[in-house]
């Protein structure tokens, strides 16, 4: 049998709950040339088959689930896999990545995405076996937490299954609701866990594929693997991130003055370290690591405590640490550990959590939300662990306030009271990452473009704050000079998160984990493009790979412009662009609008995008081979 | 497989004798579950990858967050090749682990039982042969990817059995918990 | 006479500045920490480089971590000091 793809399966498996109908897409070297993997492919599909006019929480939303073009290979830290869907938070295309295990056994079944339409009437879950695909009844596991689903569901199919889950959370459709793939791996944001929960899918069960990925030139890919291996193993950042976890950042930003504490009305504080990947490891709550598919790194954390009923369980990552430390005055690590815990098994996403809970506190702390006192039988005062247990519980249940609070910040606060969206940390519907933008000015540009909203997670422009060596070097790369290293400075940051953004979209597309490329740097475009003609045998080269992250990027950029987006959205939260923050040194910071526009204008300058609209212009669109964008950009350029 | 012939002739060995250093040690508590293990062990055998073609295997309690890998251990007395009905299963000299003669292995899974590591992979679904790991001729590979520590080079006999019957006692555990 | 006792987190520094646990006397006294890291690269010869790496370390004295060097330390019992490093997140 001749293989037309390489690395890939080019299967798309379509299963539509309404109609009870499966069906499996192929797709050919032509996509994969243009989209590279799985959040490119994902995002072409999307364009196909979500109308800018349906809802989230409807039967025209669709969700796909897909492993990367390197996932199941032998390349380290390629096992990320890409959720995308319109999200009820923001209602727009949104993209989300998620580690374990669940993407790669999808892959060794035979399928690189699998896309679920409509909704079912009952709770269902689908279960995935080479050319079987049953839609079975879950009445038995709605209502589950996720670990005691999982272990229900692997009892039921064997140990060389894995689960995709929804927890009560996601079944409540509360806004920030997550999908979780090998219990603890969490697609966190945009609340995907609402989307599923709609379409009373439970989750999804893969078994034991007999497929194997087939590569181009299986030969020089698995030696340029071992070579990503031993880099890996050389890596500065990752060496640290390997024994200390994600939350080994904190110190960083804590002595940056980055941090952001309080609601982000501090962005540093004495109790940090107690939110801090090393105090894990020296306190002793660190009993293991556990790895995605294929990540040597392992940075999660596998944590115990004896406190708070006893909790054995994976995390906290550097968001959670702060979201649910210092965000919330939180300086009790073991509670820290309980409340990641209960988002895990209730299947929240800790970002959003945290900043509704820090708002929580901040607006009782000015005299609103007086009845919380009575509802939680405590105060939520900062740092009451009791309250924010009590609110975590009353907001997967939609239980008294809680049902408010589970619509996410851009709805509660008005609904309370417009006054009290100064201090809500959202912007475009979802709650803002954990890093000070008022300073740290890559981050801050970044966030105000990300199709997610204020996040990260599209970008990760790490390099900015010049930890490294190789940080600095990349800024000077990509900026001119090593002095633009550092938080607090504006040169250069249009330019620094054009080729994160680019490269970036590659790796998710490649299921390479970012953090090798843009925290630690392990990996570069020169590798990636080697690596992809080598997995693949489609020709590539550093120019051809950054290309196609421009073309994903762009397209995600027309897709939510469809949807009704435009450069008045890119923006960040109210508390960013109108309140100062000070630096442990007293130094103070401001990031005006002005400052943002002026970051936008060079940034869309240099993207090629019309400046006033911040809409990407027909002519770069047809550069892109986009041109099924064309006409609705046009709608949108033509419009006053 | 990569020039594996040229490699059997070039593998250093002293005659009558086997390096123990090839020999590979199981630590269950450094492994955190990410199975590269697993896909380089197939690329490197089949020129093609996944986890389900590997000589070694990864056991997961994902709920627990518990994982080990068990590989042959090459036990003296080679309890695989006396359940063999047909004799399928000859010792290697040069390595001392297990060979399966695919020629005459009639796939019952007997071996399978008898192996006291759960070391033998068999998925007939998947591969109609068990996979004993063979140390790659010399150069295990999944030693040479494994940053956390679950797989090392052995130093002492002792050490590595110990180690095998860590993970097999681990892997008794994860299966009793999701049997109905 | 009190004792410094240097204590390196992490095992890429460990390897940089040729140990992981030491630790070396010193006169009661008061001292910015910028000179207490002069003193243990000057007494302690492996980890000389210690004095090119301040930028990109990090430091905790007993369990603090300090980020302003020229802040003043007295030290009369014996004193921790911590040396780690920044690590990925986000």
């Amino acid at each position: 049998m001749i293989c037309t793809v390489y690395s890939v399966n080019g299967k798309i498996l379509h299963v539509d709950l309404t109609n009870n109908k499966i069906w499996v897409e192929k797709y050919g070297n032509d996509l994969l040339e243009l989209f590279v993997g799985s959040r490119g492919l994902q995002a072409r599909l999307y364009w196909d088959l979500v109308s800018p006019k349906a809802s989230a929480l409807s039967n025209d939303n669709v969700l796909f689930v897909g492993s990367g073009t390197f996932t199941g290979t032998p390349l380290p830290s390629s096992g990320r896999t890409t959720v995308t869907f319109k999200s009820p938070a923001t209602n727009m295309y949104f993209k989300a990545s998620v580690g374990g295990d669940f993407g790669l056994k999808l892959k060794l079944n035979g399928y690189d995405i699998i896309a679920v339409h409509g909704a079912s009437e009952r709770p269902v879950y689908v279960y995935i076996e080479n050319d079987h695909i049953d839609i079975i009844p879950a009445e038995k596991y709605w209502g589950l937490d996720i670990r005691t689903a999982h272990v229900e569901l692997i009892k039921r199919h064997g140990l060389g299954a894995d689960t995709l889950l929804i927890g009560p959370a996601g079944e409540k459709l509360v806004k920030y609701a997550s999908i979780n793939c090998s219990v603890y791996n969490v697609a966190a944001r945009g609340g995907g866990g609402a989307v599923l929960g709609y379409k009373k899918l439970k989750g999804i069960v893969v078994g034991r594929g007999s497929r194997s990925v087939i590569l181009y030139n299986p030969r020089e890919f698995y030696e340029k693997s071992l070579k990503v291996i031993f880099s890996i193993m050389r890596d500065d950042a990752l060496v640290a991130t390997a024994k200390f976890g994600t939350a080994s950042a904190t110190m960083g930003l804590d002595k940056t003055s980055t941090l952001p504490c309080y609601n982000f009305r501090k962005s540093f504080w004495e109790n940090a370290y107690r939110n801090a990947g090393e105090y894990y490891v020296e306190a002793g709550y660190l009993v293991g690591r556990v790895g995605c598919a294929q990540c040597i790194v392992s940075c999660h954390r596998h944590t115990k405590t004896e406190k708070y009923g006893g909790v054995d369980t994976v995390g906290p990552e550097y968001e959670t640490s702060n979201a649910l430390g210092g965000n919330i005055g939180n300086s009790d690590t073991d509670a820290l550990i309980k409340l990641n815990d209960l988002a895990n098994i209730y299947g929240l996403d800790t970002i959003s959590l945290g900043g509704v809970i820090g708002w929580v506190m901040e607006s009782y702390e000015k005299g609103y939300l007086k009845n919380l006192k009575e509802e939680l039988g405590v105060e939520p005062s900062w740092g009451n662990v009791d309250a924010t247990i009590k609110l975590i519980e009353d907001i997967t249940f939609r239980k008294g306030t809680g049902d408010l609070l589970a619509e996410g910040l851009a709805v509660v606060c008005n609904k309370i009271n417009p006054e009290t969206c100064k201090w809500a940390l959202q912007s475009r519907g979802l709650e803002h990452s954990r890093v000070e933008t008022r300073i740290a000015r890559a981050y801050a540009l970044a966030f105000a473009l990300n199709p997610r909203g204020p996040d990260h997670l599209h970008t990760e422009t790490f390099a900015e704050f010049g930890f490294t060596e190789d940080a600095k070097k990349l800024i000077k790369r990509l900026t001119g000079s090593e002095e633009n290293a550092g938080v607090g400075k504006d040169v250069g940051r249009p330019e620094i998160v054009v080729w994160h953004e680019d490269i970036y979209a590659v790796t998710d597309s490649v299921g390479l984990c970012a953090f090798i490329d843009t925290a630690g740097f392990a990996v570069n475009e020169a590798i990636l493009s080697e690596l992809f003609e080598s997995a693949t045998g489609i020709k590539s080269s550093s120019d051809m790979i950054m290309k196609s992250g421009e073309r994903i990027v762009t397209l995600e950029r027309m897709i939510q412009v469809r949807e009704g987006r435009s450069r008045r959205d890119d923006t960040l939260p109210w508390r960013i662009l109108n309140e100062e923050i000070t630096t442990r040194e007293g130094k103070t910071y401001t990031l005006t609008e002005a400052t943002l526009n002026s970051m936008l204008d060079r940034y869309f300058e240099l993207r090629g995008w019309d400046l006033e609209k911040g809409i990407p212009t027909p002519s770069k669109l047809r550069e892109l081979k986009l041109e099924f964008t064309v006409e609705e950009a046009l709608k949108h350029l033509s419009r006053p | 497989m990569f020039n594996l012939k040229l490699k059997i002739l070039e593998a250093p060995h002293l005659e009558g004798c086997r390096r123990l250093s090839s020999m590979i040690s199981i630590n269950p508590g450094l492994c955190t579950g990410c199975h590269l293990c697993e896909l380089v062990c197939s690329t490197y055998h089949f020129s093609k990858s996944s986890t389900e073609l590997s000589r070694v295997i990864v056991y997961k309690d994902k709920a627990s967050a518990k994982f080990t890998p068990t590989l042959c251990v090459s036990c003296p007395g080679m309890p695989c090749a006396k359940a063999c009905p047909t004799g399928a299963i000859i010792k290697d000299d040069r390595t001392g682990m297990p060979i399966v003669l695919v020629e005459k292995c009639s796939s019952c899974g007997e071996c399978v039982k008898e192996c006291p590591y759960n070391a033998i992979r068999f998925e007939p679904s998947v591969y109609a042969y068990p996979l004993i790991c063979d140390l790659c001729n010399g150069d295990p590979q999944c030693v040479n990817v494994c940053w956390p520590g679950a797989l090392t080079r052995a130093t002492t006999l002792t050490e590595k059995f110990k180690g095998a019957a860590e993970a097999r006692s681990i892997i008794v555990k994860i299966v009793s918990k999701y049997t109905r | 006479m009190p004792v410094i006792r240097v204590h390196v987190l992490s095992d890429r520094l460990a390897k940089l500045l040729g140990c992981s646990d030491t630790s070396v006397s010193i006169e009661s006294g008061t001292y910015t920490i910028n000179e207490l890291i002069d003193f243990m690269a000057h007494q302690i010869p492996s980890i000389k480089v210690l004095n090119k790496m301040r930028d990109t370390i990090l430091i905790a004295i007993n369990g603090q971590v300090k980020y302003n060097y020229d802040e003043k330390i007295e030290v009369i019992d014996s004193i921790k000091i911590t040396i780690f490093e920044v690590g990925a997140g986000g």
